[in-house]
């Protein structure tokens, strides 16, 4: 058993490395660039939260405490984040995946398989979570001064607790799949989205953000802190995991082994339970992962009815957007995530409402310029979901259109249109909603719409650009897309973009701030400064956006992708 | 028809294609052989405007590939080896969406997709999305959509894979109907019966370079092989040293 894992671990390595080989050999820039840009955004990121991390740990009795509550709520929601990025990634990877023909066919032990498989899913998931959390918890025992084989020993608690997830997630396709087809589980997460979202609307409207802004309301939070008492649940594998790391924290080493005992117990039984679950559930339903790779009309017919889309595309200016409607609205892997994103700004507006604005007073301007963070955030969400992965949904059909007597820049502009577009003027929307919520009118409100506008246009720019280099006509699942080299470059370079501009409008607005950032090596971007720099900035990245550009229809010119 | 002249495309430092150079004229069913890897798609994918050669001459009907590509593509009718297509789609749709590609006007389409649809026997299933279309009928659906605009040249790659044997005798009539018609169809296959079955005229590519390109009668006269006999032919000129040995069972 152990052999033949180590053999097909060796087959998916072996895989990994000589993508990359080959990426170093065409596009080498490209991968340097990966590496310089990705590089940056993880130090700045390190460096970030380990500034917040000590700057808590420095607060008297408090610091510890509320770290120690930073610490479970961040195992919380990284089991959350785990289950739904598992599910997805679980039904791709057992389901879906183009080698599953050839795989079943090799002698290989089946446990074998499935830990494979499973380790795959892991990997998939939980790489981001445990490359973001893993500073957090690393920071707070280096500054506990612990020793340094106990933080290693945190992070792989970490790592431990990550697991669990993945198996629910694993365990629950399998079950899936027993009763709905592989072909329409994507139908049945959107079930699971609309649950998952009810939840959130839940979650959000209890804590009530907006009473933590303001005067006063680091009192509140503090007392909100206390009021998760999470303490209690001791059957939260979570908190195990969080109250092991405090405990090596305090280097109360006999206290952090029940828990260890616990988590070791828990993750053993539950890949002996995967086991049991792949031979019972997944076994006898590789008929359903095959039958979800290969066509299923025999004899029977379900005719889809004619809509306006499909007569779009006779249409010879439209073609190409109505095509590319018709398989965004009939593919709910698509458009499901749209409901979360839709209710959750829903819930943000609702919460902006019921900001107490009177304590804000001349500051509201600067916390509406803040804002347009957050909206670029939900802007670089959108585009990496949408816009990046949309040249590569086109699947390996591309040929068709590069047969086609067209210019690339009709289909460009297409993308452009369905999906580049909407997101613009989702942000600007948001922006407006919440200025208005704000108070904000007249020249600041245009001003604000304009920095939207702006942030909107580079974070899809750099998403069409992205989307086009990185072009991948053969990917199983276009989520994986954005957990791929391009995806993350995109996520590292859209939060550096968003973050320049947000520090120039604040910088620019409030001399204090100027002040504070002008310390730590900013420019000074006061006055007509600010806009001398704003105009350099925004030359800088259409310069950029261009050359990408023009570097991905040169490979979509010479086929590079085939 | 086609007019190749030193065709050369390297994949990084690997050489696809070495100077391949042929002719198709008019009215000619074109086998296009060769072993795995000697370069046949790559041609291929060359001739549809899928890939740029890096150098060499490529002109179809007269005209050159890289000012008058969207011309050249508008008579060109490509089948592929392996169906891919827009499984979110229905076959009507498909078919409509690619009318507009290439400009057709929408009453042509209409009357033209059913009409292919019907020979196809796909007619029953012209509003079923494709995704659900098995293997063989995914290929006779890119059959239909490289005919829609009635092209005047067809080029095939391994026409005869995933399709029954009513469906492959459909098809072999299709290509001999084609080439009658004064249009050209240039084919690449493996099933050299099929080859020596249509084709008027022979290329054979290995590892890169052309080494035949001609009609089959004077191939075969030229190799002192039994009149026809493509296979002997076939294996004389790529043969490398490395004849097939049998396979140990």
């Amino acid at each position: 058993m152990i052999r033949d894992l180590f053999l097909l671990w060796r087959l998916s390595l072996v895989q990994v490395k000589n993508r990359l080989v080959e990426m170093q050999q065409r596009h080498p820039v490209i991968l340097i660039a990966i590496v310089a840009v990705g590089g940056f955004f993880y130090w700045g990121y390190i460096k970030l939260s380990g500034l917040l991390i000590g700057f808590i740990f420095q607060q008297d009795v408090f610091g510890v405490i509320l770290l120690t509550k930073l610490i479970q709520i961040m195992m919380i929601i990284a089991i959350g984040v785990a289950v739904m990025s598992a599910l997805t990634t679980a039904i791709a990877t057992f389901y879906m995946s183009q080698d599953l023909e050839f795989q079943f066919c090799l002698p290989v032990n089946f446990d074998s398989w499935v830990f494979h498989r499973y380790g795959q899913v892991y990997i998939q998931s939980c790489w981001m979570i445990l490359a973001f959390g893993s500073p957090i918890i690393w920071e707070f025992l280096r500054l506990s001064e612990v020793p340094l084989g106990v933080q290693m020993i945190s992070i792989l608690a970490f790592m431990m607790i990550c697991s669990i997830p993945v198996f629910a997630s694993t365990a629950l396709s399998m079950l899936l799949v027993r009763v709905f087809p592989a072909r329409r589980m994507h139908q049945v997460l959107l079930v699971f989205t609309l649950v998952l979202m009810s939840f959130l609307v839940f979650l959000f409207r209890y804590l009530e953000p907006e009473q933590f802004v303001g005067p006063g309301g680091i009192d509140r939070f503090r007392g909100y802190m206390d009021l998760v008492n999470v303490n209690r649940q001791t059957w939260n594998p979570a908190i195990w995991a969080a109250d092991f790391i405090t405990a090596l924290s305090q280097k109360e080493w006999m206290q952090s082994l029940p828990n260890a005992a616990r988590m070791v117990a828990l993750v053993s039984a539950i890949h002996a339970a995967l086991a049991l679950v792949a031979r019972r559930f997944y076994k006898p339903s590789w008929d359903r992962a095959l039958q979800a790779l290969s066509g299923e009309v025999h004899g029977r017919t379900n005719q889809v009815n004619e809509s306006r889309l499909s007569k779009l595309l006779g249409s010879r200016r439209w073609h190409h957007v109505g095509r590319e409607l018709l398989v965004l609205f009939r593919d709910p892997s698509q458009w499901s995530q749209i409901f979360v994103l839709i209710s959750l700004l829903a819930l943000y507006l609702f919460s902006i409402t019921k900001l107490p604005l009177t304590p804000f007073g001349g500051t509201r301007y600067q916390l509406a310029l803040g804002n347009t963070a957050f909206v670029g955030f939900v802007a670089l969400s959108i585009a990496s979901r949408f816009v990046f992965t949309s040249f590569s949904v086109e699947g390996p059909a591309v040929w068709i259109l590069k047969t086609s007597p067209e210019r690339w820049r009709s289909w460009i502009i297409a993308k452009t249109l369905v999906y580049g577009l909407p997101t613009v003027l989702f942000s600007m929307a948001l922006t407006v909603g919440s200025a208005f919520l704000l108070e904000q009118e007249g020249h600041r409100l245009l001003l604000l719409v304009g920095a939207a506008f702006w942030d909107g246009l580079v974070i899809v720019g750099i998403a069409l650009a992205l989307g086009l280099v990185f072009m991948n006509p053969y990917i199983e699942n276009p989520l994986k897309m954005m957990v791929s080299p391009g995806g993350f470059m995109l996520m590292a370079t859209g939060l550096i973009v968003v973050a320049l501009h947000v520090m120039l409008r604040l910088t620019h607005e409030s001399e204090f701030m100027n002040y504070l950032m002008h310390r730590v090596g900013w420019p000074n971007v006061q006055g007509i400064r600010g806009y001398m720099w704003g105009a350099g900035l925004a030359v800088a990245e259409t310069t950029g956006i261009v050359m990408l550009m023009k570097r991905g229809l040169k490979s979509l010119r010479a086929g590079e992708f085939l | 028809m086609i007019h190749a002249a030193n065709l050369i495309k390297n994949f990084q430092s690997f050489r696809a294609v070495n100077g391949v150079s042929f002719d198709v004229p008019a009215g000619v069913v074109y086998a296009f052989l060769g072993p795995n890897g000697a370069g046949k798609t790559t041609t291929i994918r060359m001739l549809t405007g899928i890939l740029e050669p890096d150098e060499g001459q490529l002109e179809l009907f007269g005209l050159n590939y890289r000012k008058h590509r969207n011309e050249i593509l508008n008579l060109i009718g490509y089948i592929p080896d392996r169906p891919f297509l827009y499984g979110k789609m229905t076959a009507i749709e498909l078919l409509r969406f690619l009318g507009s590609l290439r400009k057709l006007d929408p009453n042509y389409v209409k009357q033209r997709s059913m009409d292919l649809l019907d020979k196809f026997r796909l007619a029953d299933f012209a509003h079923e999305i494709v995704e659900r279309y098995s293997h063989g009928m995914r290929q006779k659906l890119v059959m239909a959509t490289a005919l829609l605009h009635k092209p005047q040249l067809l080029v095939v790659d391994e026409p005869m894979v995933g399709l029954d044997p009513r469906a492959a005798l459909q098809i072999k009539q299709l290509i001999t109907d084609f080439a009658k018609s004064g249009r050209s169809v240039f084919m690449s296959t493996h099933t050299l019966e099929v080859a020596a079955q249509l084709c008027d005229r022979v290329g054979i590519i290995h590892k890169g370079s052309v080494v035949a390109d001609e009609s089959l009668a004077s191939l075969t006269e030229r190799m002192k092989t039994k009149d026809g006999d493509l296979e002997a032919v076939f294996m004389a000129l790529t043969a490398d040293g490395h004849e097939p040995e049998a396979i140990p069972v």
